[in-house]
Parts: C-alpha cells; sequence; structure tokens
C-alpha cells in the first residue's frame, strides 16, 4: 500500500541526463525533463533541435547513449517500445503513418486491443465502440469505414492523434499534429488536446504553432541544439533572451 | 464463421475427399491432385509471412527441402512411422523458420528476399555434400509393400495424407488471418514502426509468424520423397517451389486465405495440364507470363479484384 502512494506523488515521466549521438554529432546532450500526472507541458525549439529525438528515447524507437528515463518511477530504459505503450506512454507520429491497408476504425483497434487492454479490460465488440467513440472525438466518425490511404493530410493527422489516444496512454506526446493546418483546424485539435486533461491524461505537446503552444501549455520548454535551455511558465519563457535569440536569430 | 465451424467443415470434407477419390481408377489422378495440394501448402503457407506479415520469403525451397530432408534422413536412421516423420520434418523446418524469424531483426524488404535465397543456396550446398542422406547422388526412399485403411495403393496413402495437411494448413491460415495474431501481423505489414508504437509486440509476432509459415511449408515436404521414391537435392530444392509459392498468391491474392487457395488451385491445375497436353519444360514459363499479366493487371490478385468488385455493387 505503502508502494502505490509513493509512485501516486511521484512524477509520470522523469527523463534524466539522457544523451543521444549520432555518430559525432550530438543530439541531444544531458537533457532533463519532468512531466507531472496531468500535466500539459509544451516542448518548442528550431527545427533540428533534438525535439523529435528526445520523443523517439522517451518512446523507445532510440536508445540514448547515457542517462535514463522513468515512467511512474520506473525505469522503462530497457523496455520495447509496445511495452512503454502498455504501459501508458503513447506517441504520435510527426508524418502520418496510418495502416494503410486498413479502414480508419480497424487503425483504432490495433491499439485498442494491443495496448489498450492493458489498462482496461474490453470486450469484443466494446473495442469497436470505443474506437467509434475516439473517432467521434476527433470528427472522424463519418469516415470511419473508409480507407486510410484516402484520407487527406488534415485526417490524416487527426487519425495519427486518434490511435496515439486509442492506446489510453497516461502520457501522450503529439509530435507536430497541427503542422499546416488551419486556424480553425489547430483550434479543433486543441480542444481535443484539451479534453484529455479531464481523463488525466497528461499532455507532451511539440509544436511550432506558437499560438497553440501558449494556450495549451501549462509549462514550457525549450531545447536549442541538443540542450535544455529553458523550462517554466509560458508566458517567463517565451519572454527570456535566449529563447528569442534562438528564434529570432542575434 | 467461427474458427472451429470452419476447422470441422474443412477436416470433414478432406476426409470426404480422401474417401471418396478411392472411387476414382485413373492413378494419375492422385499424382496430379498431390502436386496441386502440395503447392497450395506452400502457398497458404508461404503467405502467412509473405502475404499477412510482409516479408517476402525467396527460401521455400528449403523449407520444403527439410521437411523431405529429414523425413530421409529417419528414413536411415530409425524407421519410424510416416506420422513420426511428417511430425519431424514440420518440427525441423519451424525451427528453420524460427531462424529467418530472426533475420528480420536487421532486415527488411530485398534485403530479407535476398537473405532468404542465401539461406537456401547454402543449406543446398550442405545436403549436397552430406553422404549419409545420398549427397549430391540423391537417396532411394522405397514405399512400403502394405498400405494402411484398405487403401490400394501407396499413393493413395499419400494423397489423403496430403489432403489432410492441406486442411490443417488452411485451418491455422485462416486461424491466425480472424485472430488478433492477423491483425497485428497485418499492422506490422503497413508500417512496422507504427505498429510497435501501438502495442504490437512486433519481434514476437514476427517469430511467430516465420516460425508457423516455415512449418508449414516442411509439412509439405515430408512426404515427398515417399512420392518420388527418389530425392535428390535439385529435386527437393527445386526453384519451382520458390517461384510457386510466391506467384500462387500473388495471383490468388495476399490478404485472406483464400488468394493462395485459388492461386494455387489455378496456376496448379494449367501447370499439370499444360505438363500432360505440351511438355513440362514450360511449366515455369507459364507461371512468368501469368504472374506478369496479375502484377500488372490484377496487383492486388483475384481476391483483390473480387473484393473491389464487391465495393462497386455495394455503392
Amino acid at each position: 500500500m505503502a508502494a502505490a502512494e509513493e509512485t501516486v506523488s511521484a512524477p509520470l515521466l522523469q527523463v534524466s541526463a539522457v544523451t543521444k549521438r549520432f555518430g559525432g554529432f550530438v543530439a541531444l546532450e544531458s537533457v532533463d525533463l519532468l512531466v507531472q500526472p496531468g500535466e500539459r507541458l509544451g516542448l518548442i525549439g528550431p527545427n533540428g533541435s533534438g525535439k523529435s529525438t528526445l520523443v523517439n528515447c522517451i518512446a523507445g524507437t532510440l536508445r540514448p547513449e547515457s542517462g535514463s528515463v522513468r515512467f511512474e518511477g520506473r525505469d522503462i530504459g530497457r523496455e520495447a517500445p509496445h511495452r512503454r505503450v502498455r504501459l501508458g506512454l503513447a506517441r504520435s507520429f510527426q508524418i502520418p503513418r496510418p495502416f494503410v491497408s486498413m479502414s480508419v476504425l480497424d487503425n483504432l483497434c490495433i491499439p485498442l486491443e494491443y495496448a489498450a487492454r492493458q489498462q482496461v479490460k474490453l470486450g469484443k465488440g466494446e473495442i469497436s465502440d470505443e474506437a467509434m467513440h475516439i473517432l467521434e472525438q476527433v470528427g472522424l466518425a463519418d469516415k470511419s469505414h473508409a480507407m486510410s490511404r484516402g484520407l487527406t493530410q488534415v485526417d490524416m493527422r487527426k487519425l495519427e492523434l486518434a490511435r496515439a489516444m486509442a492506446a489510453k496512454p497516461k502520457l501522450l506526446i503529439s509530435d507536430e499534429a497541427m503542422a499546416g493546418l488551419s486556424a480553425s483546424e489547430v483550434d479543433d485539435i486543441l480542444v481535443l488536446l484539451s479534453g484529455l486533461k479531464q481523463q488525466g491524461v497528461a499532455v507532451i505537446m511539440i509544436e511550432h504553432v506558437m499560438r497553440a503552444v501558449m494556450k495549451f501549455s501549462e509549462r514550457v520548454a525549450v531545447l536549442v541544439a541538443g540542450r535544455k535551455i529553458a523550462d517554466g511558465d509560458p508566458q517567463s519563457v517565451v519572454s527570456r533572451d535566449e529563447v528569442i535569440k534562438a528564434y529570432l536569430g542575434e | 464463421m467461427s474458427n472451429r465451424m470452419f476447422a470441422t467443415i474443412t477436416f470433414a470434407s478432406a476426409l470426404v475427399l480422401a474417401g471418396a477419390s478411392q472411387l476414382i481408377a485413373n492413378d494419375y489422378f492422385f499424382s496430379a491432385a498431390y502436386t496441386v495440394l502440395q503447392f497450395i501448402i506452400l502457398a497458404t503457407a508461404w503467405n502467412i509471412l509473405g502475404g499477412y506479415t510482409g516479408y517476402v520469403n525467396f527460401g521455400s525451397a528449403a523449407f520444403f527441402a527439410v521437411g523431405a530432408y529429414s523425413t530421409v534422413f529417419l528414413y536411415k536412421a530409425l524407421h519410424p512411422p510416416l506420422p513420426v516423420m511428417i511430425l519431424a520434418g514440420t518440427l525441423a523446418a519451424g525451427v528453420l523458420g524460427l531462424a529467418v524469424g530472426y533475420l528480420t531483426l536487421r532486415m527488411r524488404g530485398v534485403f530479407f528476399a535476398i537473405a532468404t535465397l542465401a539461406l537456401s543456396v547454402v543449406l543446398y550446398t550442405f545436403v549436397v555434400n552430406w553422404d549419409y542422406v545420398g549427397g549430391a547422388r540423391g537417396a532411394y526412399i522405397l514405399q512400403p509393400r502394405e498400405v494402411p485403411f484398405g487403401l490400394r495403393r501407396y499413393i493413395h496413402l499419400l494423397y489423403s495424407a496430403m489432403v489432410l495437411m492441406t486442411a490443417l494448413a488452411l485451418v491455422v491460415a485462416r486461424a491466425i488471418e480472424t485472430s488478433f495474431i492477423g491483425r497485428g501481423l497485418a499492422a506490422i505489414r503497413d508500417d512496422e514502426l507504427a505498429a510497435e508504437c501501438a502495442g504490437v509486440p512486433t519481434l514476437r509476432l514476427k517469430l511467430f509468424s516465420a516460425t508457423v509459415s516455415g512449418a508449414l511449408m516442411g509439412m509439405a515436404g515430408t512426404t515427398f520423397p515417399y512420392y518420388l521414391s527418389y530425392v535428390e537435392p535439385s529435386a527437393a530444392f527445386n526453384l519451382s517451389y520458390a517461384v510457386n509459392s510466391i506467384a500462387m498468391p500473388l495471383i490468388g491474392g495476399m490478404m485472406s486465405w483464400v488468394g493462395p487457395l485459388i492461386g494455387a488451385v489455378l496456376l496448379g491445375t494449367v501447370q499439370q495440364v499444360v505438363q500432360v497436353t505440351i511438355s513440362s519444360a514450360w511449366n515455369l514459363l507459364i507461371v512468368g507470363v501469368l504472374l506478369v499479366l496479375f502484377v500488372t493487371l490484377a496487383p492486388n490478385g483475384i481476391m483483390g479484384w473480387v473484393d473491389a468488385w464487391r465495393r462497386r455493387r455495394r455503392r
């Protein structure tokens, strides 16, 4: 019982001193990051600053050279990506990667069947009901039986996000879900991601759309050239000199 | 239809098929049917890794030969009854399949295909130089004089065994396809990284798929030495097994268990007819021509074409 209470008070995600090199290039240099349960964190930084590399290290698709990744107090550094998803750590891809031979609905059934089942027991009929429910949330319900390869870019991004949600995560990492979307579509996705807060889901939002980042985030972290240069309250972070310099130059 | 229902029906019709064909007097029917059935198993088995999972295996002949040569080895060493040989060959090929499954860790696409082809060449060389199983000279396997179950000739027994093994292959393929495993394999085929990040244990599923696929292909080869009474490496490792087990699912359709069945029946029958009416040298040419036709005109095979037609009608 005491152990259970301890994990509740512990941070949801704890990235400590993670370093990742590609050959001689240092993509991440001793990066620390904390995410509390239910927190909404914005992760920003110029192109090539290591945001996606950090996501990959957290999700397990890349192994960092050093440092540790702990989820709910447990070291997950050696776990395969699919194990991490099952523990409650889901991510969406920057470039949508739908299962092209499947319908939109079936795309969601995969994480529901393989990942979400570890969290909540779902019966056979419940899986497609739940998939449909998520599609309604993201506004893809009317396309549930369409083939995923025929979707528009916007719908593919929604599907990408929906598939991550279908894993029933405790932490969802959204990797540039809004790039190229119109203002109203950005708002749609913001509503969606904010809705996850009510379900107690923490979100790391990686985004270039600053309006969305400022509106969404409770806290903002800034990566520049593989180092975290700022972490804190959104307003104060974006007004700091080094952040402005990194984004706009000298 | 539930898998249990399907299995019951398939095995029942296999028994009926095996029994009813005893009324056929023409012995050529049995050897022709044996060949077609053998191709149904090979195509169905290949499709589990190639069609469901998306890993193209060019080494089907190696698995087939492992099954065949495991029978030759046991024949020489212990001479156990036929069912034991079938089981042993299936297991041996399954182990080889597991090894190939580990190849998927580092290789995919063309590289995986080439690796499986290389595997076939390596095993071929190994068997050619292995004197105990006959080496390059080949080995004679005598069919037992007494045929059980009151069957008239040994080929009838082999044919019946083949019918049952075909039924087993179809039941296994369909069970995999309709289960959560099949959906996981489809996810791997579409996008392996996305599948892994959706919680699919990709390595475990690939190992499973490669093992089952290999085991079934090996099973198809276990009765081969008895069928021909003589096995040589170039017969057991024949290119036609590798080519046909790819061509048949491709022509029939790779998305479901029905595709390889249709492709194998169609292509296998055509080859048998051509062999008798024109010449046996034309076999692979016909496969090649049909393959080119299908890849250009119906890339998703006959079943893909049927599905598209059904979808159009529904609208």
